[in-house]
């Protein structure tokens, strides 16, 4: 037991060392110093008040889109439109935060108009699957790239800034803003949000029976459908509802961070989303420290970049982090493998 | 004729991805990835264009370097099991990252290095590859529907336990599809970089790999099929550009840069024959002997 635990310890060891080497030698390559780039990310992630309050901010859309991908996956409905739904839910986000809504309604109504965006922009995958067959994993693709030109138009269009100069909007009213968390630091309020929907998705997966027809409905469509359960409708409620989570992290973006739409929107939250909810094995509670590694890492690597390189070093460092776990994993199943038929013999 | 080359030109590359992503994909393998592959082809396209000063061996650096980061994906998806969409994604963000990094360092010491020739157009202003592209549609077809190779290739991602039982090996099918993704993916990169172009800019696929995946499935996993798709996609895009320059004003410009996406869904939608992937489309955790 004992040397079993040593052993596995020692192996993952082995791969952040891997991962450490192979990080330090695309840096060496890029001309910088690792020791210097590795402080430097450090200190950009979690060196001040403000760099963690910065490493949050990235981490909020992260993870909102994570557990809207983790809601359909579960179902094995490859809802790879997060990105999509996420703009859609910006572009009804900054429609509604400007409307003259009274009070601390302003700020409800600019997050459902995100959701219903969001929802609406997976509808059309929803309905293809289900009246014409279509795989979700790519009618949800082509939304993302319908998507990107929808914001591209309206921000040259309906909602450009009236004294229409650039291509962006104007700010929603200070009404529809979500407060900040600590007065004088980005961070906002929408990190309670992020929390709570993965608590909710949490008990949601677990104890309700919506959970179970998920789980069953991802294990196998013609078993579900033989043993009665309404496929049709579990497939329809979990496309919208991941879709109205992807919107609502678009809302939360617009309301907490931005204020106004610009093109282009996204950082590609949403598909860095797949990863990050793969990586948490499409648990909710996994999708949190999941989604705090990859908004450290955004967060560390504008610090690194005075410290003299380039930010797409930062996409090096996070393909080899997820190799390096996808590594550690394999080399664990291999070990607990041998134990095992070594308990047996 | 002219727009006819035009249109061929266009879509060459990404006719090349949905190849790669034809073959990936025959023997059950997701490939996320033919973004990132085309990314790496692209960038050792021109650097080898650049250093040698022949385009040819600029084509075949970009299909060594693109089938080194397949085999990296083999590597994670048939060695190690893991899920395709993650590896695919890791290979992605390795792809950009790399390309970024070692054009950012080149230029520094060498300012010329990210500018190389094209390659030399041949009989009426195609180019090796663009013609390579329309030759490869029957010799595909040929390959996956009349050849024992292209019936083994297709029951590995069907029904591997046949292929198996029949005595070959699922892994090798696998292994050397993936490999011969990766190829395609580096021609499809050339024919961006070297073919269309004479330089490499960041992030210069622009997402034609995740196009590819789309038209793929307009195709049904037909080469044929999916060429004619790759066309009518590249003529939309030629038809668009068309429009633009000549200073149309009835549509706003967005609507119609989604003009091809949105052909593409309803082309989808409309497909009469029920869509359907390879049974064993990106699982390969079975036993593969």
């Amino acid at each position: 037991m004992i040397r079993n635990s040593a052993l596995s310890l020692g192996i993952s060891l082995l791969w952040i060392l891997i991962a450490a080497g192979t990080c330090a030698g695309i840096v060496m390559i890029a001309g910088a110093s690792p020791a210097a780039v590795a402080q430097a990310l450090l200190q950009g992630a979690i060196g001040t008040q403000y760099n963690i309050s910065n490493t949050l901010v990235q981490t909020i859309p992260l993870l909102v889109t994570a557990l809207a991908v983790v809601i359909a996956f579960r179902a094995e409905m490859f809802n790879i439109g997060v990105e999509g739904q996420f703009l859609l839910g910006a572009v009804l986000a900054c429609w509604a935060g400007q409307a003259a809504v009274p009070g601390p309604l302003a700020i409800v109504v600019t997050l459902v108009a995100s959701m219903v965006g969001g929802a609406l922009w997976s509808l059309i995958p929803a309905l293809m699957l289900h009246f014409r067959g279509v795989q979700i994993v790519l009618s949800s693709l082509i939304m993302n790239f319908i998507a990107v030109q929808v914001v591209a138009w309206v921000v040259r269009g309906p909602l450009q800034e009236a004294i229409r100069e650039y291509p962006q909007s104007d700010p929603i009213r200070a009404a529809a803003e979500l407060p900040k968390v600590i007065s004088g630091l980005q961070l906002h309020s929408g990190l309670w949000i992020a929390l709570a929907i993965a608590l909710l998705f949490d008990v949601l997966v677990r104890k309700t029976v919506f959970g179970q027809h998920l789980k069953a409905v991802g294990s196998g469509l013609r078993a579900s459908k033989t043993m009665g359960l309404p496929v049709s409708r579990i497939l329809f409620t979990t496309v919208l509802l991941s879709g109205a989570v992807g919107g609502l992290a678009g809302g939360i973006q617009i309301a907490g961070v931005t204020h106004f739409l610009a093109d282009p929107y996204s950082k590609g939250y949403g598909y860095t989303a797949i990863a990050v909810a793969l990586l948490a094995r499409l648990s909710p509670i996994g999708a949190i420290p999941a989604a705090l590694l990859f908004g450290a890492l955004t967060s560390g690597s504008s610090a690194a970049q005075s410290a003299g390189i380039p930010v797409v070093v930062l996409q090096v460092i996070q393909a080899v982090i997820l190799f390096s776990i996808l590594g550690a994993r394999y080399t664990g199943t291999l070990l607990r493998n041998k134990f095992a038929s070594g308990a047996t013999a | 004729m002219n727009i006819l080359i035009d249109i061929i030109t266009y879509a060459a590359p990404v006719g090349f991805a949905c190849y790669g992503g034809l073959l990936s994909e025959k023997v059950g393998i997701v490939q996320i990835s033919l973004e990132g592959m085309m990314l790496i082809g692209a960038l050792a396209a021109v650097i080898a264009t650049s250093i040698t000063g022949n385009p040819l061996i600029g084509v075949f650096a970009a299909m060594a370097c693109a089938m080194l980061a397949a085999a990296l994906h083999n590597l994670f998806t048939l060695v190690m099991r893991s899920d395709h969409v993650i590896v695919g994604t890791a290979v992605n963000f390795l792809a950009i990252g790399i390309t970024g990094v070692l054009s950012r360092t080149l230029q520094k010491s060498h300012p010329t290095i990210l500018k190389a020739q094209s390659l030399p157009l041949l009989v009426s202003g195609m180019n090796v590859l663009t013609m390579l592209f329309i030759l490869l549609i029957p010799a595909l077809w040929w390959l996956l529907y009349r050849t024992r190779l292209g019936i083994g290739i297709a029951a590995t991602g069907e029904l591997p336990k046949a292929v198996t039982a029949a005595g070959y090996s699922v892994f090798r099918y696998r292994f050397f599809s993936s490999l011969a993704c990766g190829a395609f993916c580096g021609l499809g990169g050339a024919a961006l970089s070297i073919g269309i172009s004479n330089n490499f800019t960041d992030n210069m696929t622009a997402s034609r790999g995740f196009v590819a995946l789309a038209l793929i499935v307009v195709g049904r996993w037909s080469p044929l099929w999916t060429a004619i798709g790759t066309l009518a996609f590249a003529g939309l895009d030629v038809f668009q550009a068309s429009l633009q320059a000549s200073g149309n004003t009835w549509l706003p410009y967005p609507i119609l840069l989604a003009l091809p996406y949105i052909l593409t869904l309803v082309a989808l939608g409309t497909a009469k024959a029920s869509v359907r992937p390879p049974r064993y489309l990106g699982i390969t955790t079975e036993s593969q002997s």
